[in-house]
């Protein structure tokens, strides 16, 4: 049943080929090459990736979404329905690509693909939770504010505090008595938010100037109706200071040609 | 007369690599019938396994600087002939590439290699020879390599590119195709 003869024409016109110079050997330095421009791949979707997922996560917190889950299945959704969508699908392609690029090495095939698509993921979460503690996105907001990189406006430039998501993140300016105070907002409003008995705080936590919180509640004008404030820790998210506001020029919306 | 040794095939590579063109008739030599009996389990036209084998063996010289001489020279040369072969029958049928394979997505328990006897292995390779054109090419090109070709589950997922416990899934899965066709064709006579 098995043939174990060779079949003559292609012996010969392979051989006569290779020695005619028809077909010639490429050089070693060709595939090193190859090889280097595909771990460069692997380096610089995986720096997208990084980019991108911290990016979401620092947009995220600065309009106080991040914290919406903390009022419950209401808050979920909110947090689901104004996610950057166009950040998110970034993300998602960038991973396959990641994908498609470490499947061409052996210890990534050899291995079902959900384990290196859970290894990209648990990088990208792990690497995002780093970038996070570094300040990154922070000193390029704050640069992009103060008009020294006109590059990060689409990024960074103003994103509106979503509408009716009676979600405020904030820095306390003023507490005016036990049961109001004044909040300048991320987006650099000025709100009076109002506490009533039900209001929760936290135990133990007593409202001080200066103070990052978010403000669950109901907004009116310039008037909050407090359901639940939660204080936050000081690189949470960057307010919108006065001093720095005067400072400040304008944020110019990118012009269209 | 002069009595060579043998090259083994990485160090007939080596030596193409080393600029030793004449090494690589002795790997054409060997790996010529062996090609061409996998290359006729998907591909029947004679003529066409030729065409595909001669471009093989020209890609595999061209591209010789990229094999790992301490690894095996079966699975990359076979690698480069699964690949012509199925674009063969890809360009003839005209069927979409499908990026990633539901099979290789999940962890699957890696089946024991030695589950058939040599004698029985063979008697399945006689069998399954009348009924290997009715599989999908998918789960053909493992069995073939198994049963065919006597490569492991290692070997075989270097030249299909799929996780090893993948390998294991084709084979059962292709044998139990098989299997219900037999039953049926038996049933019905």
């Amino acid at each position: 049943m098995t043939q174990t003869d060779t079949n003559p024409s292609v012996t010969d016109n392979v051989l006569s080929a290779i020695r005619s110079g028809k077909t010639r050997m490429k050089p070693r330095w060709h595939f090193v090459f190859r090889a280097i421009l595909v771990a460069l791949g692997v380096f610089i979707v995986s720096i997208g990736i990084v980019y991108v997922a911290s990016l979401i996560h620092f947009l995220l917190r600065q309009n106080g979404m991040w914290f919406a889950p903390d009022v419950g299945m209401r808050g979920m959704g909110l947090l689901f329905l104004s996610l950057p969508w166009i950040l998110v699908g970034s993300v998602i392609i960038f991973v396959i690509i990641l994908e498609i690029l470490v499947r061409q090495y052996a210890f990534a095939y050899k291995q079902p693909l959900m384990y290196s698509l859970a290894s990209i993921v648990g990088f990208a979460a792990l690497a995002t939770f780093v970038v996070g503690h570094t300040g990154m996105h922070g000193i390029m907001y704050r640069a992009t504010r103060e008009g020294a990189f006109p590059a990060g406006v689409p990024l960074y430039g103003p994103f509106p505090l979503p509408e009716n998501a009676e979600i405020h993140p904030g820095v306390i300016t003023q507490v005016t008595d036990a049961s109001s105070f004044t909040l300048e907002r991320v987006d650099g409003a000025s709100m009076t938010v109002y506490i009533a008995n039900d209001t929760r705080i936290p135990k133990g936590y007593t409202l001080k100037e200066d103070d990052r919180v978010v403000v669950f509640g109901v907004s009116k004008d310039t008037i909050i109706y407090a359901e639940h404030i939660r204080p936050e820790r000081q690189d949470a998210f960057i307010p919108f200071r006065d001093e720095e506001r005067r400072n400040m020029p304008p944020f110019s919306e990118p012009t269209e040609e | 007369m002069e009595q060579h040794i043998s090259p083994s095939d990485e160090d007939a590579a080596r030596a193409v690599q080393h600029g030793d063109a004449e090494a690589f008739a002795v790997l054409i030599k060997r790996y010529e019938p062996k090609l061409a009996r996998y290359g006729r389990k998907f591909v029947a036209n004679r003529d066409d396994i030729d065409d595909v084998l001669q471009d093989v063996f020209i890609k595999a010289y061209e591209h010789i600087q990229s094999y790992d001489s301490r690894r095996a020279f079966s699975p990359w040369i076979y690698r480069i002939a699964h690949n012509a072969f199925i674009s063969l029958i890809r360009k003839r049928t005209r069927e979409p590439v499908i990026p990633f394979d539901p099979d290789t997505l999940f962890p699957h328990p890696v089946a024991k290699e030695t589950a058939d006897g040599d004698i029985l292995r063979e008697e399945i390779a006689q069998e399954l020879e009348k009924h290997l054109d009715t599989l999908d090419p998918k789960y053909r090109a493992p069995l073939i390599l198994y049963y065919y070709e006597d490569m492991d589950y290692k070997a075989i997922a270097d030249i299909l590119h799929i996780p090893v416990s993948t390998v294991g899934v084709r084979i059962t899965r292709a044998k139990k195709q098989l299997l219900a066709q037999y039953e049926t064709r038996h049933d019905t006579n």
